[in-house]
């Protein structure tokens, strides 16, 4: 019996990592290149019990195999990498990736982190950086007297300078690819790091064979649907109940049991 | 008098372990590819005739375990290396202590470009674990996977998923993880995409059923109240019994 309650303790704690994980998605619905979650479950360990039975011929004894599950863990929390919604800003600075890809980002210790939030913005020494000031890999610095800028679908950036008609090219975006993106290890701030699951990085230009396309003067919005997520809390919410409800049969069971010895 | 005592307690000790079992199906109502356990009693045949004898008290009792494998609803997810069978059949895993199988198709991959499962296990194909050649060169980091289990990357085919058969599942034994472990032989084929299909981007979710697990939690709460109070009532009665002889 004390089995019971601690299975039907495992469900609900596992529920109450799911409302968690949907309490996130939720949170982000207008986060810039956000990509949900979900939270995926495994059975415990199984205990075999054996019962005993006496078959037709009572001279023969035969063993049932009984197996009693222990209840659930949550085992891992994959994101699905399906394509936001594209909405356009008409900030030229603004890019949306339609299609695979990562835009690479340098940090401040170094290291590449990959995201899908392309809104750039111009750093005072003219160099092409994120919200939070970090390079935009390969690193590109627009001429101090720029008047105007374009990122053209192929990740192409072209500046006008003062005085000039025709915009010129000052580099070019690269995008990187992951065979598992699932994989990637979010870190915050819209970052992905790769790791051993995600596999290395697969470099390559935006248009360019099996890599998105850029999208100028857009973003692409969180991929949360609201509405599953509504019916994902609504199923999270009565799974904890019906567990709890578990959790009140057993005692009711066991108040019964203790209530033989009058 | 003192059978209808026993008699009472074997309606009380089977309705605990079937609680057991419900919690479970309960504790597992989200787990991917998860299959539900149900408990019933069955009355031998010969219990009139044992208990005629005298000696067929609990022996005509047999607490049995069957597993549900019907099949669980669709969920898409849009990951490529997530897969569902619809149809019969299972995902056969390759894990230290010998070949799993699981409903489960929350695949990855791993360093090497292997397709694995959740717990880093090689999923078979019919030659063995499937491999993806040159996975840090692969200039077209697509995985495609069709509905007879082909896996196909970078245009080439790599492998074939490896799907087990079991014509009598019985012989499956829960091993924890969404894994089972077959106690028998199994059938080993391939998805031929009419009766068993793999679809790419959904998981299969768990067969269990919340209303009726919660009608069965009520009939077996129940069951297990009129038991106790039988058992009381022959205690009562035997009390009375007891007091017939004194003075």
């Amino acid at each position: 019996m004390n089995r019971a309650l601690r299975t039907a303790a495992t469900g609900m704690f596992g529920q109450q990592l799911n409302v968690d994980i949907i309490a996130n998605n939720l949170a982000n619905v207008n986060t810039t290149g956000f990509k949900s979650s979900r939270a995926d479950f495994q059975d415990l360990m199984y205990q075999t019990l054996k019962t005993s039975e006496i078959s037709d011929n009572p001279n023969v004894q035969q063993a049932t195999e009984i197996q009693v599950g222990n209840g659930t863990i949550p085992v891992a929390t994959p994101k699905s990498f399906a394509q936001g919604d594209i909405t356009p800003t008409a900030n030229p600075l603004d890019v949306a990736i339609q299609g695979d890809g990562f835009f690479q980002i340098r940090q401040p210790d170094g290291t590449t982190a990959y995201s899908r939030d392309g809104s750039f913005q111009i750093s005072g020494e003219g160099e092409l950086v994120t919200a939070q000031g970090n390079i935009v890999e390969p690193g590109l610095t627009l001429p101090s007297d720029t008047t105007s800028v374009s990122v053209a679908q192929d990740g192409t950036v072209n500046a006008t300078v003062a005085g000039q008609t025709t915009p010129s090219k000052v580099g070019q975006l690269e995008l990187a690819k992951f065979v598992n993106p699932v994989g990637l290890n979010p870190i915050g701030g819209n970052l992905y790091t790769e790791t051993p699951a995600s596999g290395k990085p697969i470099l390559g230009a935006a248009g360019s064979e099996g890599f998105g396309t850029l999208m100028p003067q857009s973003l692409e919005a969180s991929n949360v649907d609201v509405v599953s997520e509504m019916v994902n809390m609504i199923v999270a919410q009565r799974a904890y109940e019906i567990n709890s409800k578990t959790i009140q049969t057993v005692e009711d069971m066991l108040t019964m049991a203790n209530n033989l010895q009058r | 008098m003192i059978k209808g005592i026993y008699a009472a307690g074997s309606g009380l000790m089977p309705r605990m372990l079937k609680l057991e079992v419900i919690a479970n199906n309960l504790a597992n109502i989200s787990t991917t590819g998860f299959k539900r356990d149900n408990i019933f009693v069955q009355i031998m045949k010969d219990t009139g005739v044992e208990q005629a004898k005298g000696n067929g008290d609990l022996s005509g009792l047999k607490v049995r375990e069957y597993t549900d494998f019907s099949e669980g609803s669709m969920n898409q997810t849009g990951n490529k290396l997530d897969l569902a069978i619809q149809g019969s059949g299972f995902f056969a895993a390759e894990t230290p202590n010998g070949v799993r199988y699981t409903r489960n198709g929350s695949f990855s991959l791993s360093t090497d470009g292997t397709i694995v499962t959740s717990q880093g296990y090689p999923v078979l194909g019919t030659g063995g674990p499937i491999q993806l050649p040159n996975i840090q060169n692969l200039t077209q980091g697509e995985i495609s996977i069709n509905e007879s289990g082909e896996v196909v990357a970078d245009g080439k085919k790599i492998g074939t998923l490896q799907i087990a058969q079991f014509p009598d599942t019985s012989v499956l034994k829960k091993d924890g993880g969404t894994y089972f472990v077959a106690d028998g032989d199994s059938k080993s084929s391939v998805a031929d995409g009419k009766s068993t299909v793999i679809r790419q981007g959904y998981l299969e979710d768990s067969n269990v059923n919340g209303i009726e697990e919660m009608v069965q939690m009520i009939e077996l709460s129940r069951g297990f109240e009129s038991a106790q109070k039988t058992m009381i009532s022959q205690d009562g009665t035997l009390d009375k019994a007891n007091d017939v002889g004194k003075l």
